[in-house]
């Protein structure tokens, strides 16, 4: 007899489907903002065995929509909190909550997933939804998935074989910018912003990674390598500071202008003024001026603003107690004087260049990939998601083969914030897609991959191709019954060009079968080549197509029908999978 | 409960997430406005949560006992507090969400006169009417309504149920709104829009037949089990009681036929016994889109629904409505 606490989830539900739903295993990906919303409403609707994975701390900015957080719990880790502070809304439930990241830990293999009834994720970037997906796939285990970005969001449900999985219909990918953009022709605040970032890479963090870095023996390296070099060094940060951006803003802006790279450019560059940035340097920076006000970070700083800026930055960094950290800084929004550098940098680069400079509060949404959030959005989609899991349990069982049509496995659900559509519905329910037959992920299908066989190393292959943009985590590539790589043995076949490998090499028309036993992946890849020159550099800078259709050159469009599939919310703040940020154990 | 001032600079580190999408000004708004949640039930948890979580200070008004299964919405109440008022019991909780925001228990919870809506409406911008549907609710709403038109705050009446939701919301008979289009840079605002409300006496004594969209063969189901609720609740009692008076399921289908609409009886029966048993995720989602109709309505940038939302579990199809004796717009 269950606890009246249960008599609202069960009047809805009838005793033998409250029954299921009370000892359904179920696997939460994410505890952020839908994570919180859905974890309390599991554990009010009834279900008692809940999993929660995160690899995120807490962070002030969260608590306006992730309200299973306090102001005390800053820094600790999001699974732990959100475990304990459900509890409190259901003594009865079992929640098993992990630190950790769902893709590269090695905890979380096919079989732990295989350990679940359902998996619900509540993620926010495509990586991991994308890994997820394929998990679940192997798994064989029902995915409620969903988005929210501001007002918008989707659910729907993804089930092996019924229906579409989550990369049937192709993802936005993340946008990457050309080196020459960013290095020489900016054109829009956000190549600004990542120059920035390159130019903080280059002063305090990994100097030859950056895109700014030239070997010094080079004969056409920049004018400003040495004057960079020096602020890390420095007694005089003001100075230093001076001295290295008036050679990035002017001294490099006009040694361009005479060597005519801006000739035909759409967008010719104007150098700052060396004294204004010098004696900017030592003047007092906006950020600590006293009282100042509530919208500080809303003005636009002039130039010799900027300067004092990053002259302010660098003497943080380079205090006695920071150090040590020279070499090994890497932008983090959150940081302050990360973004107060990169805000700065930006400002000045844009105004070179004539492009309308952003304030600080502009540049860290730039620079963060912040996706504006409410609680209101997650809190339906959260809804809805639990309303999935709901309908999953009363066909009888979880897992059970007997459906006889797609309404039944579940909806896709828009979330409006107008009503839409002649139905003028805020929530819109439409029918779910069957599984595509040229999806490489759940139909096997074969993908037409077209790159440059002569230029390209089999490495740039693994590296770019292989995990980048399909997503193996440690692929193996055979050729017939010929292995030509596994991280294992071969790896010797790395530098050598596709077009060079053994065994009759990897040509135009070459098929490749790719697998991955760490998440049950097979794919089969046909090669065709096409030249480096015939790919357009500025839209397709690592010039690779990743063809979807078995017949077309460029990627055919999703039918009309669906189109609205490519416009699924990804909330993706992240620009990359984020490392699993340690958490502070202290109570 | 006492809140501390803070700086603005603190407030934008919590809020920035909400400021970079509705801005600074509707944000300022938002902070200097005041919902009253009159009755707490399932919805306004969610919408308490949502609410208070965005920075509207808060005025809980509910006296009805906190019993066992009250637990399985309100997660602002625990075991220990079965037996105190719904408002005591979450009070804590509730302010904890947000530390700037200001919480506090209203005295009265419930009228039957005019004058007692007035002062239990007054010093709220927003109203919002959650309470179990029994004899003389519905007179409580038009009571609430009424002095929410006179004193210019916004209206919002729903009622969740084990098979959906429905809500009216009266903005007032000129609620003025911008429209924005476009993104970032691109963004463009127009010129100050006005949208009439009727009251909520108005909307509910409208024909049903004509609460629906194009597309539909009748009014939405969750509006019509909301309405058929309303008229069961204050049914006449007669002096002769035969077993039927009292059963739903009887009493629906005559007033259904009466204005030739129709349930199916599986529906009917379901119904029966799942209203006033709203599972947590249908408040949620009930209390997450009127949430943001609340804010659209306090920050007056976006057209805010006029003025019926009904929400179906069964389909998760959530339909804005239009229930009112004026042409539609």
């Amino acid at each position: 007899m269950a606890q009246p606490r249960y008599d609202h989830s069960m009047a809805g539900l009838g005793e033998a489907n409250f029954e299921k739903l009370r000892t359904c295993k179920v696997l939460v990906v994410g505890a952020g903002g839908i994570g919180c919303e859905l974890l309390k409403n599991l554990v009010l609707v009834g279900c008692e065995k809940l999993t929660v994975v995160d690899l995120d701390t807490i962070d002030v900015s969260n608590l306006n929509r992730q309200f299973l957080f306090r102001k005390k719990h800053v820094g600790k880790s999001k699974a732990v909190v959100a475990g304990e502070a459900i509890k409190r809304f259901n003594p009865n439930v079992e929640v098993e909550a992990i630190h950790g990241n769902i893709i590269t830990n090695p905890l979380f293999k096919v079989d732990w997933f295989r350990g679940f009834d359902a998996v619900i994720n509540a993620l926010d970037n495509v990586d991991a939804r994308r890994h997820v997906n394929r998990m679940c796939l192997a798994a064989d285990k029902p995915l409620i998935e969903a988005g929210t970005t501001g007002f918008l969001g989707q659910v729907f449900c993804i089930r092996k074989g019924e229906t579409a999985c989550y990369e049937c219909f192709p993802k936005p990918q993340r946008v990457v910018y050309p080196i020459c953009t960013i290095r020489s022709t900016p054109s829009q605040p956000v190549h600004c912003v990542v120059w920035a970032k390159e130019l903080f890479k280059l002063l305090f963090g990994d100097a030859s990674a950056s895109m700014l870095f030239d070997d010094p023996a080079s004969e056409d390296k920049s004018s400003f390598g040495e004057a960079c070099a020096a602020v890390r060094t420095t007694t005089e940060p003001a100075k230093a500071v001076g001295a290295a951006l008036a050679a990035l803003c002017d001294a490099e802006v006009k040694a361009q202008l005479a060597l005519g790279t801006y000739k035909t450019a759409k967008k010719v560059p104007t150098p700052l003024s060396s004294p204004e940035l010098t004696e900017g340097a030592s003047s007092q920076p906006p950020s600590t001026i006293q009282n100042r006000p509530a919208d500080w970070d809303r003005a636009v700083w002039t130039a010799p603003q900027c300067a004092a800026e990053v002259a302010e930055v660098a003497r943080e960094l380079l205090s006695a107690d920071m150090k040590e950290r020279l070499g090994s800084w890497e932008f983090d929004k959150d940081d302050e004087a990360s973004m107060r550098f990169v805000a700065a940098a930006a400002n000045l680069r844009c105004r070179v260049f004539h492009i309308d400079p952003l304030s600080l509060y502009e540049a860290k949404g730039v620079a963060g990939n912040i996706v504006p959030a409410i609680a209101t959005t997650n809190a339906v989609v959260a809804g809805l998601q639990v309303l999935e899991l709901l309908r999953l349990v009363e066909q009888k069982c979880i897992l059970s083969k007997e459906r006889t049509s797609l309404a039944e496995v579940g909806r896709y659900t828009y979330c409006q914030r107008f009503p839409t559509g002649r139905k003028c519905e805020l929530l819109q329910p439409v029918a779910l897609e069957g599984p595509q037959p040229t999806c490489y992920v759940c139909r096997n299908a074969t993908i037409p991959v077209a790159l440059d066989t002569n230029e390209t190393t089999l490495q740039t292959f693994v590296d770019v191709v292989l995990k980048k943009k399909l997503g193996f985590i440690d692929p193996a590539v055979d050729k017939g019954n010929n292995g030509l790589y596994d991280s294992e043995e071969n790896a010797r076949n790395l530098p050598l060009t596709l077009a060079k490998l053994p065994a009759g090499g990897v040509v135009n028309q070459t098929l490749l079968c790719v697998n991955d036993f760490q998440i049950s992946l097979e794919m089969n890849i046909e090669i065709r080549h096409k030249p480096n020159s015939d790919f357009d550099e500025k839209a397709n800078p690592e010039r690779v197509d990743i063809l979807t259709g078995v017949a077309e050159e460029a990627a055919a469009p999703a039918p009309a029908a669906v189109a609205t599939h490519l416009d699924f919310v990804q909330n993706d703040e992240n620009a990359g999978p984020p490392a699993a940020k340690k958490a502070r154990t202290d109570a | 409960m006492a809140t501390f001032t803070a700086s603005e600079e603190e407030t934008n580190k919590v809020y920035d997430r909400q400021i970079r999408l509705w801005g600074a000004d509707a944000q300022r708004r938002i902070q200097a406005s005041r919902v009253l949640f009159l009755g707490l039930g399932p919805a306004n948890v969610e919408l308490c949560k949502n609410l208070v979580l965005a920075g509207f200070s808060a005025t809980i008004a509910d006296h009805r006992r906190v019993d066992a299964a009250s637990l399985g919405y309100n997660f602002f109440a625990d075991a220990e507090s079965i037996g105190k008022s719904a408002a005591e019991a979450s009070i804590g909780n509730v302010a904890e969400l947000n530390p700037f925001a200001d919480v506090k228990i209203g005295s009265t919870s419930s009228c039957t006169d005019a004058a007692t809506a007035e002062k239990l409406v007054e010093g709220h911008g927003v109203v919002i009417v959650d309470v179990p549907c029994v004899k003389g609710s519905e007179n409580e709403r038009k009571l609430i309504n009424e002095a929410c038109r006179k004193s210019g705050a916004k209206f919002l009446a729903v009622r969740c149920s084990g098979d959906g939701a429905a809500a009216f919301l009266d903005l007032g008979a000129e609620h003025s709104f911008v429209v924005e289009t476009g993104e970032g840079a691109k963004k463009t605002t127009s010129a100050p829009q006005k949208a009439s409300y009727c009251s909520y006496a108005d909307a509910v004594g409208v024909d049903w037949t004509i609460v629906k969209n194009k597309k539909m063969a009748q009014p939405p189901t969750p509006f019509l089990l909301d309405r058929l609720d309303a008229l069961f609740a204050d049914r006449p009692s007669s002096k002769k009681r035969s077993r039927d008076d009292d059963d739903f399921v009887v009493f629906a289908k005559r007033e259904l036929e009466a204005r030739s609409l129709g349930l199916d009886d599986a529906m009917l029966a379901r119904h029966a016994r799942v209203a006033g048993k709203c599972p947590a995720h249908i408040a949620a989602v009930v209390g997450g889109v009127l949430g943001q109709e609340v804010v659209k309505a306090v920050s007056g940038r976006g057209a805010p629904t006029n003025n019926v939302f009904a929400f179906d579990a069964a389909t998760g199809a959530g339909t804005a409505l239009f229930a009112s004796p004026a042409k539609r717009a």
